[in-house]
């Protein structure tokens, strides 16, 4: 013969189970005063009653227990991370590591700068053969283009290059630094150095006279 | 000596006293990247203690936190330059402290993190260790009876005082997920009382 069901304490009716889930998800902060269909229920069933009490109970004990009794903290920890962090910030204090932010101040100014001193050479130059195609003032003004030769250039770019990375990228790599962002960056500089070239080419055979041209001016 | 925690809640961050200790904690960053060691023991002695008891905490075990605090450390302050200081600083600790965690107990088999899904499928390799502990008090009572992700979202919450979104943000999990983490810390810690679902 069966035992029909019968309601048990320990088996709260699905309504109470409802409200306790919907309770606890709004953060177990339910009173039967509150406002809500989980407050309402709470107000006329005692055992959901008792149980957001319960759960309010549970949330203040953590919260005091986590201020009452905190962790000890072993004797001289304190010490013993400051002995382990110094040399970090013995680093930052030295000349040779830049920070992230010193690296990113840096490639902001530096490259228009230098990209601007390859272009000021190049027109120097442009200038200096201007001024030696007129009259009297030629055999003068040839003398420094004739120092200043492709030769030259092509050493100031490469000059640049390297004084590019070692201002940009910095001795102590950060352990993050990813290479994609260096890869990037020297590919920018060697793009850099073969325009310059190619503006120094452009102008050379351009404007600069050959050993014949130079043999009739005089 | 006792460590006292501070708790910052993203939603109180707009009030004046935090704001202080924001633009406090923002100095002491620059000072410490400008290579004052000044600032830098400061920054230390700040936050040492939260992040040794946040880990002790989580792992349950002295020594190993007292490791990965060191290496939290240390890590934070190489990388001290990546910082949002209009954030809590504590909350990029945590986030460290619990990587760190992470990697250190995972290597040793003592750190088995579940997706929030299974989270609550049981106890891993950790609570087998920790079974053999002296169990006192509530939080040593969660610690074990909860999942690891359970209890840290519990601790995040409760212990450090945090809001849903800050303990979200520290644990690099959703508001839902931190949510639904804290729920079932609930439901288990209660169900020694009452069986209700």
């Amino acid at each position: 013969m069966k035992t029909p069901l019968a309601p048990s304490s320990r088996s709260p009716r699905l309504t109470c189970r409802a409200a306790r889930a919907v309770g606890l998800w709004h953060g177990a902060a339910v009173t039967p005063d509150g406002s809500g269909w989980v407050a309402r229920h709470a107000a006329t069933c005692p055992a959901c009653a008792g149980f957001f009490a319960g759960a309010r109970q549970l949330e203040s004990s953590l919260r005091q227990e986590a201020v009452d009794t905190p962790v000890d903290l072993p004797a001289g920890l304190e010490d013993r991370i400051w002995a382990a962090v110094r040399p970090e910030v013995a680093v930052r204090r030295g000349p040779v590591k830049h920070s992230r932010w010193a690296d990113a101040h840096w490639r902001g100014f530096a490259m228009p700068a230098l990209a601007a001193v390859a272009v000021v050479a190049v027109g120097a130059l442009w200038l200096t053969r201007s001024v030696g195609h007129g009259g009297d003032e030629g055999a003068v003004a040839r003398a420094p283009a004739a120092e200043f030769n492709e030769r030259d250039l092509r050493e100031l770019a490469s000059t640049l290059g390297t004084y590019s990375k070692a201002l940009l990228v910095p001795a102590v790599q950060a352990e993050e630094a990813t290479v994609a962002e260096t890869g990037a960056l020297e590919q920018e500089w060697q793009a850099l150095g073969q325009d310059t070239v190619s503006a120094w080419k452009f102008l050379a055979a351009n404007f600069i006279p050959t050993s014949d041209a130079s043999a009739e001016n005089t | 000596m006792m460590a006292a925690a501070p708790a910052q809640s993203s939603a109180a961050s707009d009030a004046s006293p935090l704001a202080a200790q924001r633009a406090h904690e923002a100095e002491l960053v620059r000072g410490s990247l400008a290579g004052d060691p000044q600032a830098a023991r400061e920054l230390v002695r700040l936050f040492h203690a939260p992040i040794f008891t946040y880990v002790r905490r989580m792992t349950g075990q002295a020594q190993d936190a007292e490791d990965i605090t060191q290496e939290t450390f240390v890590k934070a302050f190489r990388s001290l330059d990546r910082v949002d200081t209009d954030r809590p600083l504590i909350n990029w600790l945590f986030t460290i402290a619990r990587r760190t965690a992470l990697n250190h107990l995972r290597a040793r088999k003592q750190w088995v993190e579940l997706p929030p899904e299974t989270a609550s499928v049981g106890p891993g390799p950790r609570h087998e260790v920790e079974q053999r502990e002296k169990v006192t008090g509530l939080w040593d009572h969660a610690r074990r009876v909860l999942s690891v992700p359970e209890f840290e979202a519990l601790w995040l919450r409760f212990g450090q005082e945090m809001s849903t979104e800050a303990a979200a943000n520290v644990s690099g999990r959703s508001t839902a997920s931190i949510k639904t983490l804290i729920f079932r810390a609930r439901q288990r810690l209660l169900s020694g009382k009452e069986m209700y679902l």
